[in-house]
């Protein structure tokens, strides 16, 4: 048995690892010198390191710090406490309100990327790629010449849809067949 | 029941409603832990100060992500050592690592005096020397297990390392100490035994 091994068999005694014919054998094998100095060893070492100074915190440094952990806790709290006061905008219309301004996000970037004589066809193409992560839909394929009237036609749709949801988070209506107020100032406009 | 008395479910329960004796109490039960880990692996009482107060800050900001069904040494520990290796690696960026070894030697303790010696601080003064030899992450395990009384899996706990790492580097380290301290060792196992 080399030392190592001997070694990780005195730890697994000590630590109460050895099963129990294990711990039998190895008991057994104390008759030997080099097994019963390894013991010996181990146990010095144990209580070499258990004894190292017993260096308790400065009682001065230990209030200080309950002080300060004290204060710390307080300022959690009230920071905590006026979190919740202004969290109203987590109410439930909230995340209505938060999609539809991910949803606006697909609409304004295709009509930044659609103007065809200041950027042309191939930044437009580009332009519905995004719209099409955005909003998950939109045409298959589009080449770069059909990119200007498809991102336009995209993103328009978008833009009805998006002012739908709005007016319908802001209103609790349920969708119908009549457009609401900001689609129809949205078409107005176009 | 008191605070001193309380688990460390209760005590926690007592923090997170604001009770502002909780916190001291909570900061009594583990200043030994955390000084101590500090003080072994920055071994500078300036720097285990600051290093101690810092801890103590970051518990109670990362109080929310304590799991109180667990007990809290190992998590405390966690907070103190990564408190302290960070502040290991800015020592050691700011003034480069054989400058930081020189400041390690000064603040070792100076050579014991005859009556020190008699008194038994020859062998703490072998030990502190060993230990300096291995790296701080080492002189944490060793402390965490041995003078803490942690287990191998709290160890790996607080360390972020898993078990067989802390089993592997714990042994390692152990062997290297024995290697140092192995004329004192070799005595009848006992301390009284070695100064006889």
């Amino acid at each position: 048995m080399n030392e190592d091994t001997l070694q990780l068999r005195v730890i697994a005694y000590l630590d109460g690892q050895l099963d129990g014919p294990e711990t039998r054998r190895f008991e057994r094998d104390l008759v030997r010198q080099e097994v019963a100095q390894a013991l010996g060893e181990e146990l010095a070492m144990r209580q070499i390191l258990a004894d190292l100074p017993q260096t308790d915190m400065p009682e001065a440094l230990l209030a200080q710090i309950q002080d300060a952990v004290v204060m710390e806790a307080a300022a959690d709290d009230a920071s905590g406490a006026a979190q919740e006061k202004r969290s109203w905008l987590s109410l439930p219309e909230v995340p209505g309100l938060s999609s539809v301004a991910w949803m606006w996000r697909g609409p304004a970037l295709a009509v930044e990327n659609a103007g065809p004589a200041l950027r042309g066809a191939s930044e437009a193409a580009g332009g519905l790629s995004t719209v099409r992560y955005t909003a998950g839909r939109g045409p298959g394929s589009v080449s770069e010449s059909q990119g200007p009237s498809v991102v336009n036609r995209v993103g328009g749709k978008l833009a009805r849809d998006a002012g739908g949801l709005v007016w319908r988070n802001l209103t609790g209506q349920k969708k119908t067949s009549k457009p609401g107020l900001l689609t129809r100032l949205l078409r107005r406009k176009g | 029941m008191t605070l001193k008395e309380s688990s460390d479910a209760q005590l926690a329960r007592a923090c997170r409603r604001g009770d502002s004796a909780a916190w001291r109490e909570l900061v009594r039960r583990h200043s030994g832990l955390v000084y101590r880990v500090a003080l072994r692996m920055l071994r500078n009482r300036a720097e285990a100060e600051d290093a101690s107060q810092e801890t103590f800050m970051r518990v109670v900001r990362a109080f929310g992500s304590y799991d109180a069904s667990r007990p809290m040494a190992p998590w405390v520990a966690k907070v103190t050592y990564n408190v302290c290796l960070k502040r290991i690696g800015q020592q050691t960026r700011s003034r480069g690592l054989a400058e930081a070894m020189a400041g390690e030697a000064e603040s070792a303790e100076p050579p014991a005096s005859p009556e020190k010696l008699v008194a038994g601080r020859e062998l703490e003064r072998l030990v502190d020397g060993a230990l300096d030899q291995i790296s701080a992450q080492d002189r944490a395990l060793l402390n965490l297990r041995y003078r803490e009384g942690l287990s191998d899996a709290e160890v790996a706990e607080a360390t972020d390392m898993p078990v067989g790492t802390v089993k592997t580097r714990i042994f390692r380290s152990r062997a290297r100490l024995k290697k140092l301290l192995r004329p004192f060792l070799r005595g009848s196992g006992t301390k009284e035994g070695r100064f006889r």
